[in-house]
């Protein structure tokens, strides 16, 4: 089961997941797809230039392959300390 | 040493602290920041993300002794709720000199302003927002430009 986490405005939306992926779902971009067809508002706040996708911890401006063993965490802008 | 917590600290107690371990050092510089009545606040509530927060905040460390001469650091930071006129961060930094002092202790203010992971909410009157990155602190940032990263 991949894990979900959300953050900053993304906590609006949803609660922590834990979901079995899709076939289709194999990166960011078609997580992102995924979960902006369950839930009503996400595209939009993903699309936002702030937004930050971590997989297992690591931000990359690049693509990364997502599994059922990872877990991906939604940053919405940071408000810093 | 960096330190995430949800209960309420005494800045006042870290500098000792933070002193006797840094008695060799000939500076120390440190920096409280409070959480801020803007008309009417109730309270601030902080969240981060356990574990990738902290190691952000390393990396900032690790950048800060790349810049300057260290003896040690110390960074405090609450989340969850606090109150107006509560310890929201505490940063200290020991050299032993006080230029490198100042500038690793303002750099490093810089960086958790802008670039740490923590998501602020605030509630006035009842009513709770998104607190949204500031042009200023995005400002102050770019003063470290020329840092090694």
């Amino acid at each position: 089961m991949a894990v979900i986490l959300f953050f900053g405005r993304f906590s609006d939306l949803s609660s922590r997941l834990e979901v079995k992926l899709p076939a289709t779902v194999t990166d960011k971009a078609s997580l992102t797809a995924y979960l902006s067809e369950k839930i009503e508002g996400f595209g939009e706040l993903a699309a936002l230039p702030d937004t930050r996708i971590s997989v297992n911890m690591l931000v990359s401006m690049a693509e990364v392959s997502i599994g059922n063993e990872d877990e991906i965490a939604y940053m919405s802008a940071l408000s810093g300390g | 040493m960096i330190r995430i917590t949800e209960t309420a600290f005494d800045p006042a107690s870290e500098l000792s602290a933070f002193h006797e371990l840094s008695s060799a050092a000939g500076a120390i510089v440190s920096f409280t920041g409070l959480v801020r009545d803007d008309g009417g606040t109730e309270s601030l509530t902080l969240t981060h993300y356990a574990g990738f927060t902290e190691t952000q905040i390393e990396g900032f460390v690790k950048q800060a002794e790349m810049n300057w001469a260290l003896d040690g650091c110390r960074i405090v930071h609450r989340v969850g709720e606090m109150m107006t006129g509560e310890a929201i961060v505490f940063v200290a930094t020991a050299s032993a000199h006080r230029r490198a002092a100042f500038e690793a202790c303002d750099f490093l203010m810089d960086k958790l302003k802008s670039e740490a992971p923590f998501w602020k909410q605030e509630t006035t009157a009842g009513r709770t927002k998104w607190i949204e990155p500031r042009l200023e602190d995005k400002a102050d940032l770019k003063r470290w430009d020329n840092a090694r990263n």
